[in-house]
């Protein structure tokens, strides 16, 4: 796919260009300021506790949207009478809307009156000693794991037991082992609606959506954004040392790693929450800020191969310059679609606007200031580096790398 | 214009009126149930699939219990290597499953040496390997436990068996255009559009009924089973004695009831405590079971109770057919999850394959709901593996009406915007770049309608991102071409090598961004893979008409505008 130049009639050095910025001295400034955006990220991140959703933490969020006006502080505390915390209610959308976002990650909320009742109930029928063992497994459709003194019972019994004794919502299922029984419990979601609507009295809500997550779900998803994250920025590596030269690659990802760095700082910092959505907005940041990078490594490559490479700290700065009418507009267009889903996408789309409006921003600035000038790094560490591997090979100069001289 | 113009112009055009084409079946629609008529008849199936985020819905991720499946296997094979070691005579004295674990325990009689039940094992049952022996009160347990590979292939068949036994359950509950996928090594996902209730899911995972036919040894004494179980009663701790597995196990070892014998009980169940009732002497074979049934309904039995009847596959009809017209006069017994439900007496040959199970009196709506549930469990066949839900999503479907409309808002916000821009800052050439995004849109949204693939609302915002992104090809180029009109070229020369040179810019900063689309695409689920779904299709629309369609109408526009009016 490789296209050569068409040569250019006018082979100036350094052809008629508009006003030009100095990005590439201010490289040291640049790269402090980073450098130190970067640490208060990551000291934020271990400090202040990002606001992990239940995606990875595990647990069950409700959208309940109420007929009635409702301040949130009387929702609050109506949610800590049923031993809730404070922060696990949300405002969402317009206040007009009366719409909240309740969020509890106990995977056995609201349980425990139905175990109890469960096993008094068949303590009752079968006697005191009858059950030799129970213990609660956090799956979302919350289960007990009855084991029990011989005969085996078929479950439809015990489903009549626990139906007499008036234990509602609970499904008596089969285990594999011999004299256990599983029941099913009704899910949070139920027990969450049930507690709110009770110490609220009266007050009517309509359960917009209801998301579950098991903790080992969670878990995984957990695993799973970090491993993505880190398999597009392999990739990138491996694409761009292709693609232009092994002196390119580890500035691009170096700026990748900044942008999410950064915008994962921003998130913890506006206790924003991360969720699988906000992984996918990474992902995404990741693919538009090395757009921005590849643009104008296209231009250092097709100068490179044009002109002297005498100055490339030069040649950097205006392959940056004659791309900047580009990087400005393209960063604007897509800042335009991106805030209108910000402003008026609702609620859902939010959260991954957000990240995506912080994530352009920030990478438009590090393809300028870090993934730029860290060829210049790259270029001046390379020798060292191939004599470090070829120790008989002597006199590598920079020019031997690219091959692109004219 | 030459030849080659006309050619691109009318490939631009085509791809249009394809799109259009394909995009038709979204805006004339059919009313459900009636056959189409007219115009949409002629119209291909590619209306946009909607995800569940928008018409609401249930997503389901189930874990299937792939250790208690390997668990149940062997458990089944208890009975199978017994058969196996009896026609090759391999003495077994017993076989069993260890309690709570995947381990085959097998003791063998003086004649046979551990050898022998190796050499018998690794011939016949080469997905068990030898773990050991251990000493026992009954003497010495030969252990034998499944490889990896069988584990692997148990796990495998338990996850796809489950997937087939939820579609015919969900088909059962009347769901429409359900999507029932494997996700990973051991979970199912469960899509249902529309309003479904939540406990739907509950009552599709629940039960795993155990439906096992057996004969009734007719020629064993009322009498003497009655003396044996009051010996047994006396010399077995009470735990002991109501345990069936315990009990037989006496019986057998004491000489009370001989070894292809099985005694089982009729339970009832007084104010909610179940007591046995009618000890069964049962010919320790079973004739048939749940697997062999083909059809299960309903009904009421002639005192008016329910009862669920059932019909078995040609296969089973047949054994069945068989073994009644072999044992005309004596009893069979249908034994559900361990307890005998009943046993009548086969009259005659029953032929046609049909038998039915009575759900005993007692509360009718319960009796009821246990025969539909029993009917339905046999009718989709038992669930390998008990399945536990991991993730439970619902969207009411207000929700997503509400989320789609401002989605598309934002869109068309958002567009107009970029819109503006392009002409305010590239004017004519801003112009064609936005004829080209028009067209980027309809023909990634017919690509999406071709491929199949679903629509959510993250996707929504994939198209706008799109929309936002697309026009960077054209800036890149019209940058380009800017710069080349900078150093003096004509407008032609310039809009030649404008496009020539940003050609690898263009290509490369969009393949750089599909990889980060595929690894998104491969992560996410439901909404978000909707999102790298429109990014990606997004991708390659853009590189269409960034490169092709907007050089064929610049092309055309550079003959007709001044080059300041161009750019």
């Amino acid at each position: 796919m490789e296209l050569t130049p068409t040569p250019s009639p006018t082979p100036a050095p350094n052809p008629q260009r508009g006003k030009q910025y100095d990005f590439i001295g201010k490289r040291y400034i640049a790269s402090a300021v980073s450098a130190i955006l970067m640490i208060a990220s990551v000291v934020l991140f271990f400090v202040q506790k990002p606001n992990w959703g239940i995606d990875f933490t595990g647990g069950t969020e409700l959208l309940l949207q109420f007929e009635q006006p409702i301040e949130i502080g009387e929702l609050r505390d109506a949610l800590g009478q049923i031993g809730l915390s404070d922060d696990s209610v949300q405002q969402v959308n317009d206040p007009g809307m009366n719409e909240f976002s309740v969020r509890v990650q106990e995977a056995g909320f609201g349980t425990e009156e139905t175990q109890a009742k469960v096993l008094g109930a068949l303590k009752q029928s079968y006697g005191e000693q009858w059950v030799v063992n129970s213990r609660f497994d956090a799956q979302v459709g919350a289960l007990l794991v009855v084991e029990h003194q011989p005969p085996a019972v078929s479950t439809t019994t015990v489903q009549e037991v626990l139906d007499a004794a008036g234990v509602e919502g609970v499904e008596v299922r089969a285990n594999q082992d011999e004299n256990t029984f599983e029941v099913v419990m009704p899910g949070v979601s139920k027990a969450v609606e049930r507690s709110i609507s009770q110490a609220l009295g009266g007050q009517k809500f309509k359960v917009l959506s209801v998301d579950s997550v098991g903790p080992k779900v969670g878990a995984s998803l957990q695993q799973a954004a970090v491993i993505s994250i880190l398999a597009t920025l392999g990739l990138v590596l491996l694409y761009v040392a292709f693609r232009f030269d092994l002196s390119f690659a580890p500035g691009a990802v170096i700026a990748l790693f900044h942008d999410v760095i950064i915008t994962m700082g921003i998130f913890v910092l506006l206790q924003r929450e991360i969720n699988v959505s906000f992984i996918g907005a990474l992902l995404t940041i990741i693919g538009y800020s090395l757009n921005d990078t590849i643009v104008i490594y296209d231009r250092i490559r097709e100068n490179m191969q044009r002109y002297r490479r005498s100055d490339l700290a030069g040649l950097i700065n205006d392959s940056v310059n004659d791309t900047l009418g580009r990087t400005l507009s393209t960063a604007f267009t897509t800042l335009l679609a991106i805030s209108a889903f910000l402003f008026m996408g609702g609620p859902v789309i939010e959260n991954f606007a957000l990240a995506m409006l912080i994530g352009i921003v920030v990478g438009a600035y590090s393809t300028v200031y870090v993934a730029s000038p860290f060829i210049l790094i790259m270029e001046s560490v390379k020798p060292s580096l191939l004599k470090l591997f070829t120790p008989a090979a002597t006199g590598v100069s920079t020019d031997s790398v690219s091959g692109g001289a004219p | 214009m030459s030849g080659s113009w006309w050619f691109r112009f009318a490939v631009v055009v085509l791809s249009l009126l394809g799109s259009a084409w394909v995009l038709a079946p979204n805006f004339i629609t059919t009313p459900e149930g009636q056959e189409p008529t007219g115009v949409a008849a002629l119209l291909p199936n590619t209306a946009l699939n909607k995800g569940l985020d928008i018409v609401g819905g249930l997503d389901i991720t189930l874990q299937v219990g792939v250790d208690e499946a390997v668990l149940s296997s062997v458990g089944r094979d208890v009975q199978t290597v017994r058969d196996a070691a009896e026609r090759e005579g391999i003495v077994l004295t017993s076989a069993r499953k260890a309690r709570g674990e995947a381990l085959l325990e097998l003791q063998i009689g003086p004649e046979t040496t551990i050898e022998a039940l190796r050499a018998f094992l690794s011939a016949r049952f080469p997905g068990y390997s030898y773990v050991g022996s251990i000493e026992g009160e009954t003497g010495e347990w030969h252990r034998f436990e499944p490889t990896d590979q069988e584990r692997t292939e148990i796990s495998q068949r338990a996850v796809e068996q489950a997937v087939e036994t939820l579609r015919s359950r969900i088909d059962a509950t009347g769901v429409k255009e359900p999507n029932i996928v494997r996700k990973g090594a051991d979970q199912i996902n469960i899509q249902l559009p529309g309003e479904v209730d939540p406990d739907v899911a509950r009552q599709l995972i629940g039960t795993t009924a155990v439906l096992e036919f057996y004969l009734v040894d007719e020629e064993f004494q009322m009498a003497a089973l009655d003396q044996a179980l009051v010996a047994a009663k006396a010399a077995l701790p009470e735990a002991e004695y109501n345990d069936d597995r315990t009990l037989n196990e006496w019986l057998i070892e004491n000489g009370r009831v001989p070894g292809d014998n099985r005694v089982m009980w009729e339970y009832e169940t007084t104010a909610g405590v179940k007591a046995r009732t009618t000890p069964y002497v049962l010919k320790d074979r079973v004739i048939l079971t749940g697997d062999d049934v083909n059809d299960a309904a309903t009904s009421m039995d002639q005192y008016n109770q329910p009862e669920t009847i059932l019909e078995f596959k040609p296969g089973g009809a047949v054994i069945f057919g068989d073994v009644t017209g072999e044992n005309i006069g004596k009893r069979f017994a249908i034994v559900l999850d361990g307890e005998v439900r009943s046993a009548p007496v086969i009259r005659d040959r029953i032929a046609g394959g049909r038998a039915s199970i009575s759900m005993g009196s007692g509360n009718i709506d319960l009796a009821m709901a246990d025969a539909r549930m029993l009917a339905m469990v046999l009718r989709t066949g038992a669930l390998p593996a008990p399945l536990n839900i991991a993730e439970e999503r619902t969207v009411g479907p207000q929700l997503g009406a509400d989320a789609i409309v401002a989605a598309i808002n934002a869109t068309l916000i958002g567009s107009a915007l970029v819109v503006l821009y392009m002409f305010i800052r590239y004017r004519v050439s801003g112009l064609v770049a936005n004829i080209c995004l028009s067209l980027n849109v309809l023909t990634g949204l017919a690509a999406l309608g071709l491929l199949g693939a679903t629509l959510t609302l993250p996707g929504i915002c994939g198209i706008a991102l799109t929309v936002g992104m697309a026009v960077d090809a054209n800036i890149i180029i019209y940058e380009r071409i800017r710069e080349e009109l900078a150093i003096g070229k004509q407008i032609t020369a310039a809009l030649v090598s404008g496009y020539d040179n940003a050609f690898s810019a263009v290509i490369d900063s969009n393949l750089t961004t599909a990889i980060a689309g595929v690894v998104l695409y491969s992560y996410g689920t439901g909404p978000i893979k909707g999102f790298a779904v429109t990014l990606l299709i997004g991708i390659a629309s853009t590189l269409f008409t960034a490169i092709f369609v907007s050089r064929t109408l610049m092309d055309l526009a550079v003959r007709r505008v001044s080059a300041r009016a161009l750019l």
